[in-house]
């Protein structure tokens, strides 16, 4: 199939520890982030006329605000600004958000932006940070006041059913270090062991601290604009060969729901997602030669290496074990920059930034021959969203 | 995390309810599991709705039933987090015997965490001391269950 829009533009900050971007301002690092993209396109940044986001104010009133963006950048007109709902599951869908503006005729040159300063609210305490509601009463009253508790409770249920090992989980935390240990921009570096992670203290059981996602500041812009477009800027283009966002109303909510259905319950939520997104793009697992996968808790990436068809459905365990993700070795590397466990949690859109590095050939940890990548979004309530990029 | 007992979370969660969701706390307090069905279909739903998501209709009333239930997944959790010794509590999801499948978020209690299993059966306790959630225990405390093996073998 066609492309209908490609990734021409990529501009990121330092990517910083909780908290250590400050006196930074969120405002600033997204203008930063932005200014760089459209230096990387080779565009004027007063070019830019429209913006796309996702999770836009889900967990903070201080977001990115495009009529401030305008003001501080001089961006002169904007024919789109819109955000997927839900949270960080719908990062890669921001990417087809922009998509339906160019394609729509709304805008020629769509950002999309994240930013992130975590100084005052901490994501890693969402719900604990929740006034008392009729509807978080249910899981509050029980102490589930963390993202990491919900996907302990799948990561479980998982155990329970295919007889999936911590050593999984652990593999996922270890190899994503390895990747980040040769990637300058990543926050943390050092490589880790079995031994750390099985010393490692428990916060959910079976989840340890380093089944956990960093908590990170900084800001993301990529900008996408058509195909005919993109042929006469700066950059090779990475063109987006499919883009999903959506699911099925049996995952739902998932996580403070509850009531997911059996079947699906202990997965990522994302079979829904595969289907459609190999769909749209007639390519298949087999077609990906790197995954992006979201890693907010290290068992979810095991889910979905077996959504995604890389695996079948519950032996994502024994796969992972065997070295299946590893970089050096694996049949589909995984989180090559290291993902939000290593390099950064700027919830989620760095995936999609990797993705498009690696098709340009400028990775960190660049893999020979990449002609598709994948990067995903979620797992969380829904909207999740994947989109599948190709050379 | 030793073989101690697990506690209920603390310090309590306040709860905020409506007119839709009060039928459940209100039942708790006594000591009692209702749940939310369809007058039309029948059918359970959790946590509670204005519609039926099964056949869309707006009728419903609440219905009491044993408070047994089987253990659907938990997690571990330390109370106090930045506490190495901190005792633990644990949130987990339950399905009551009677409900169709549906399933609700509550703490066990009353066993150690060694005893945990997906699977076991549970019953549901009054509430204990301040704690707002809805508390099982295991019907047959696992101990006693081994101790009851050990004494035949």
């Amino acid at each position: 199939m066609t492309a209908r829009s490609a990734i021409v533009g990529i501009g990121t900050t330092t990517y910083y520890a909780r908290g250590q971007s400050w006196p930074r301002t969120l405002h600033e690092m997204a203008c930063e982030a932005i200014v760089l993209a459209a230096k990387d396109a080779g565009l004027p940044v007063q070019a830019i006329d429209g913006f796309a986001y996702f999770a836009a104010g889900a967990y903070s009133a201080d977001g990115v605000d495009t009529g401030r963006v305008m003001e501080s950048l001089g961006i002169k007109e904007i024919g789109f600004s819109a955000g997927v709902t839900g949270g960080g599951g719908g990062s890669a869908g921001a990417v087809g958000l922009a998509q339906a503006a160019i394609v729509n005729g709304d805008s020629k040159y769509v950002v999309v932006v994240q930013a992130l300063q975590q100084a005052k609210t901490r994501f890693g305490a969402a719900f604990a940070n929740m006034q008392p509601s009729p509807d978080n009463s249910f899981f509050r009253a029980p102490g589930l006041t963390a993202p990491g508790q919900f996907a302990a409770l799948i990561a479980r249920r998982h155990m329970h059913e295919y007889g999936t090992r911590r050593e999984a989980f652990a593999e996922v935390a270890i190899s994503s270090r390895l990747n980040a240990s040769t990637n300058p921009s990543a926050v943390m570096r050092q490589p880790i062991t079995l031994d750390d992670y099985f010393s490692a203290r428990m916060l959910a059981d079976p989840l340890c601290r380093l089944d956990y996602c960093l908590e990170s500041d900084g800001a993301v812009a990529i900008i996408l604009t058509s195909p005919e477009r993109a042929a006469d800027l700066a950059q090779k283009p990475v063109q987006v060969a499919a883009a999903v966002h959506g699911g099925a109303g049996e995952w739902g909510r998932a996580f403070m729901w509850g009531n997911t259905a059996d079947a699906v319950f202990a997965s990522s939520g994302h079979r829904w997602i595969a289907e459609r997104l190999y769909g749209k793009a007639g390519l298949g697992p087999r077609d990906v030669d790197v995954a992006l996968l979201y890693d907010h808790f290290s068992p979810l990436v095991v889910m979905q290496l077996e959504d995604f068809g890389f695996c079948p459905i519950g032996e994502g365990g024994p796969f992972v074990e065997q070295g299946s993700i590893r970089l050096k070795g694996g049949s589909i590397p995984v989180n090559t920059h290291g993902g939000n466990h290593s390099e950064a949690y700027i919830l989620g859109i760095t995936h999609v930034v990797e993705g498009a590095r690696q098709i340009r050939g400028t990775a960190a940890n660049q893999l020979a021959d990449v002609s598709v990548a994948l990067a995903t979004g979620g797992p969380g309530p829904l909207p999740l969203s994947a989109v599948l990029l190709t050379a | 995390m030793g073989a101690k007992t697990v506690e209920p979370f603390s310090p309590p969660a306040d709860i905020a309810a409506d007119e839709l969701t009060s039928p459940f706390w209100s039942a708790l307090n006594q000591g009692v599991l209702s749940l939310q069905t369809c007058a039309s279909c029948g059918k359970f739903r959790m946590p509670p709705s204005p519609y039926c998501p099964h056949c869309t209709s707006t009728q419903s009333s609440w219905r009491p039933l044993s408070g047994r239930a089987r253990l659907y997944t938990y997690t571990i959790s330390p109370i106090a987090p930045r506490d190495p010794d901190s005792p633990v509590y644990v949130p987990a999801l339950v399905t009551p015997l009677e409900a169709g499948g549906v399933r609700l978020f509550a703490n066990i209690v009353g066993c150690s965490p060694e005893d945990l299993q997906v699977g076991m059966e549970l019953e549901l306790m009054g509430p204990t001391g301040d704690s707002t959630a809805p508390l099982f225990r295991p019907t047959a405390p696992a101990r006693d269950a081994s101790a009851q093996a050990g004494s035949v073998g």
